[in-house]
C-alpha cells in the first residue's frame, strides 16, 4: 500500500498522507518542538500578545504560547477523534453486517436500535451520556462512539444485504463455505471502500464535536490544551482572532487531510478504479 | 448411452414454493416448482428448457440444497438431502457445483482470478500453497486460461474468459455433477460454442453429470442427452433429446421447437405462435396449466391436470390429447 501512495499519481492522496504524517508526528514529538510548556508557562504580562518572533501564533488570555498548544493539542484531538471514529466502524461493521446477512427480527431489533440513537440531535445525546458517566475523556470518547455508530451500521447493512443475494456469494455457498466466511471474506470486503471514505470524513466531525463537549465542560478539563477547548476560547475574545484562528485552521487541515486519504483509499481498495 | 445408468439424483413430486408480499401488500404464494418427479443417471446431461419464470433456475438451485423443499424428496446417491450430516453435507457440497448465467455477477470483483479459484482449497483446507498453486496451474489449462491472468481481476477480462474462471472454480473440488445454470446465454454466439464444446470436453474427461437449464433450444439440443420441458412449475414432457426434437407430443413442445430459427429455407416450418404470456405463477390456472395459451385446447383441460406418463419407450408427456387414445 505504501507503494501505491508514493507511486501512483494520485495528488490527493499524498498531500492528504503528508499532512496527516505531519500531524502524527507533531503529536508525537509535541515536547520537542514546542517552545514553551502548554499549560505552565503563563505570563500574565504577556497576555493578548499577537503573533510575533517570540510567539509564532500570539498569546492567550493567561499569557500561554498558542503555538505551543496547537501542537500539544493535536495529541488528545487526533487521539479522540481516531479513536471514537475505530470504535464506532468496530460497532457499526458487527451489528450492520448483523442485521443485513441474518435480517429478519435480528434486523428489525438492530435498526430500529440506531434509528432511536440518530433521532436525537448528536451533540445532545453525546453530552447526556458523558455526563451520566462523569465528565472526562474516556467517557465522552466511549459516549462519542456510542452515538456514532449507527451511521456505519447502515451503510455496512445497505451493502450486505445488496451483496448476500449475488451469484459470487452463492458460489461460496456452494463451495461449503460457513457463514463467517462468506460475510467477512466475501461480502464485508466490498463495503471497506465507502466505510473508509465515511470514516475520514467524519474524523474532522468527530474532533469538532470532542471540541463541543469539552467546551461544555464535559470533555478535556482546563486547562489542558484541546483544539476545540481553544477555538472556544477565543470565542468570548472576539478582538484578538490568533486564539481561535490557529486552532480552528488546526482542525481544518486535518479534517482536509483525512478526507483526501480517504478519495485516495477508496480508489486503491477498489479494484475497479485503478 | 448404452453404459448401465445409475441414478444419482431422484426428485420425488419436489414442490418449492415463496410466500411473497403483492405490491398492494397482501400475502400470497408463488409456486416455482410444484411436483416435479424425475432421476438423474451418473454420466448424462440432463437438459431443462422452458421460458423465463416457469422455475427452472428454481429446480437447479433446489438440486444443490440450496433452498429447503416446501414438498417431496430429493435423494443424493440414495440418500434425501434433507437427512444429511454434517460430514455429509460438506462431501455433498464438494460434489456438487454450479456454473451461472452472469459470468461478471459469479466471480467476487475484490478477488484476483488467482484468489477466486484457491478459495475452494482455502474452505475445505485443502492442500499446501504450492499444491494450489498446481492445482489452479492445472485447472487453467483445462479451461484455456493463461497464467498471464492470475493476478487480474474479473473486471479486466472479457464475458468468455470469466466464465471459464467460472468453469474452473466449478471443477476445483473434483465435483460429481454441476448445474448449469443458462452457462452461455450471456455470452456472444461465437465464445457459446466454444464454451459449450468445453464443457462437453470437460464431461468426457471428469465423468461429470450435468444439468444443463437454457430457454436455447438449440443449445440444450446440442449437449443433452435427455431433455425436460418446463411449464409453470411442470415438467410437460420429457424425452430422449433426439426424439423430443423429431416428434415432439405436448402442443408447448411443438410450438417451442416450431420456433427455432432454422438456416435455409429448404425445411420451411410453419411456426405456431402461442398467444398471450406465461400465466403468473401465483395465480395458476386450473386442470392443465397450458390450456389458456393451448391451440388443442379440449373441454377436459380446464378441470383436469393431466399427469406425466410414458406414452412411447422413455418418452414421458403430461397431456390429455394422448391419454383418452
Amino acid at each position: 500500500m505504501l507503494q501505491y501512495i508514493l507511486h501512483e499519481k494520485n495528488t490527493m492522496l499524498k498531500i492528504g498522507f503528508i499532512i496527516c504524517l505531519l500531524w502524527i508526528l507533531i503529536a508525537i514529538f509535541a515536547s520537542f518542538i514546542s517552545p514553551f510548556d502548554p499549560v505552565k508557562d503563563q505570563n500574565m504580562a504577556m497576555r493578548f500578545q499577537p503573533p510575533g518572533k517570540d510567539h509564532f501564533f500570539g498569546t492567550d488570555s493567561l499569557g500561554r504560547d498558542v503555538f505551543s498548544r496547537v501542537l500539544y493539542g493535536s495529541r488528545l484531538s487526533l487521539a479522540a477523534g481516531m479513536v471514537t471514529v475505530i470504535i464506532s466502524l468496530f460497532v457499526g461493521i458487527i451489528i450492520g453486517g448483523t442485521a443485513g446477512y441474518v435480517g429478519g427480527w435480528a434486523d428489525e431489533i438492530l435498526m430500529r436500535l440506531s434509528e432511536m440513537i440518530q433521532s436525537f440531535p448528536p451533540l445532545i445525546l453525546a453530552m447526556v451520556i458523558a455526563a451520566a458517566l462523569g465528565p472526562n475523556i474516556y467517557n465522552s470518547v466511549l459516549a462519542m462512539s456510542m452515538i456514532w455508530w449507527p451511521n456505519y451500521a447502515r451503510l455496512t447493512r445497505s451493502v450486505v444485504i445488496s451483496i448476500k443475494e449475488s451469484d459470487y456469494v452463492t458460489a461460496a455457498r456452494l463451495m461449503g463455505a460457513g457463514h463467517l466466511r462468506i460475510l467477512f471474506a466475501e461480502i464485508l470486503p466490498n463495503c471497506f471502500g465507502s466505510l473508509i471514505v465515511m470514516a475520514t470524513l467524519d474524523l474532522g466531525n468527530a474532533i469538532l464535536v470532542f471540541s463541543g463537549l469539552s467546551f461544555l465542560g464535559l470533555g478535556v478539563q482546563p486547562p489542558v490544551a484541546e483544539w476545540g477547548a481553544m477555538v472556544s476560547d477565543g470565542v468570548t475574545t472576539f478582538n484578538y482572532w490568533w486564539i481561535s484562528t490557529f486552532p480552528g485552521l488546526a482542525i481544518f487541515s486535518v479534517a482536509i487531510g483525512a478526507n483526501f486519504i480517504g478519495d485516495g483509499l477508496r480508489d486503491y481498495l477498489d479494484p475497479q478504479y485503478r | 448411452m448404452s453404459k448401465p445408468y445409475k441414478n444419482l439424483l431422484s426428485l420425488q413430486s419436489v414442490s418449492k414454493h415463496f410466500d411473497i408480499k403483492l405490491v398492494n401488500g397482501k400475502k400470497a404464494v408463488l409456486k416455482a416448482v410444484n411436483g416435479v418427479t424425475f432421476n438423474i443417471r451418473e454420466g448424462e446431461t440432463f437438459g431443462i428448457v422452458g421460458e423465463s419464470g416457469c422455475g427452472k433456475s428454481t429446480l437447479g438451485r433446489l438440486l444443490l440444497g440450496l433452498y429447503d423443499l416446501t414438498d417431496g424428496t430429493i435423494s443424493y446417491q440414495g440418500k434425501a438431502l434433507k437427512d444429511f450430516n454434517r460430514n455429509e453435507m460438506k462431501q455433498f457440497r464438494r460434489e456438487s457445483q454450479m456454473i451461472f448465467q452472469d459470468p461478471s455477477g459469479s466471480l467476487n470483483p475484490r478477488r484476483t482470478i488467482k484468489e477466486i479459484l484457491k478459495e475452494p482449497f482455502k474452505v475445505h483446507r485443502m492442500f499446501s500453497e504450492e499444491e494450489r498453486q498446481e492445482k489452479i496451474d492445472y485447472l487453467c489449462e483445462m479451461v484455456g486460461i493463461s497464467k498471464q491472468y492470475y493476478d487480474r481481476y474479473p473486471h479486466e477480462m472479457s464475458g468468455g474468459q470469466k466464465q471459464r474462471i467460472g468453469i474452473a472454480r466449478a471443477l476445483a473440488l473434483k465435483p460429481k455433477f454441476i448445474v448449469c445454470d443458462e452457462p452461455v446465454s450471456a455470452l456472444d454466439v461465437s465464445i457459446q460454442a466454444q464454451v459449450i464444446n468445453l464443457l462437453k470436453a470437460l464431461q468426457e474427461k471428469f465423468e461429470l453429470t450435468y444439468i444443463f437449464i437454457s430457454h436455447n433450444l438449440s443449445v440444450v439440443k446440442y449437449v443433452s442427452d435427455r431433455i425436460a420441458v418446463m411449464y409453470l412449475g411442470k415438467f410437460v414432457e420429457l424425452a430422449p433429446a433426439e426424439k423430443l426434437y423429431q416428434k415432439p407430443l405436448h402442443p408447448y413442445t411443438e410450438a417451442l421447437i416450431s420456433s427455432i430459427p432454422q438456416v435455409g429455407d429448404s425445411v420451411k416450418r410453419d411456426k405456431i405462435v402461442l398467444e398471450g404470456d406465461l400465466p403468473s405463477p401465483v395465480h395458476q390456472p386450473t386442470g392443465c396449466k397450458f390450456h389458456t395459451r393451448c391451440p388443442k385446447i379440449m373441454p377436459i383441460c380446464k378441470d383436469k391436470e393431466p399427469i406425466l406418463t410414458e406414452m412411447e419407450e422413455k418418452h414421458f408427456v403430461a397431456c390429455h390429447l394422448y391419454h383418452k387414445v
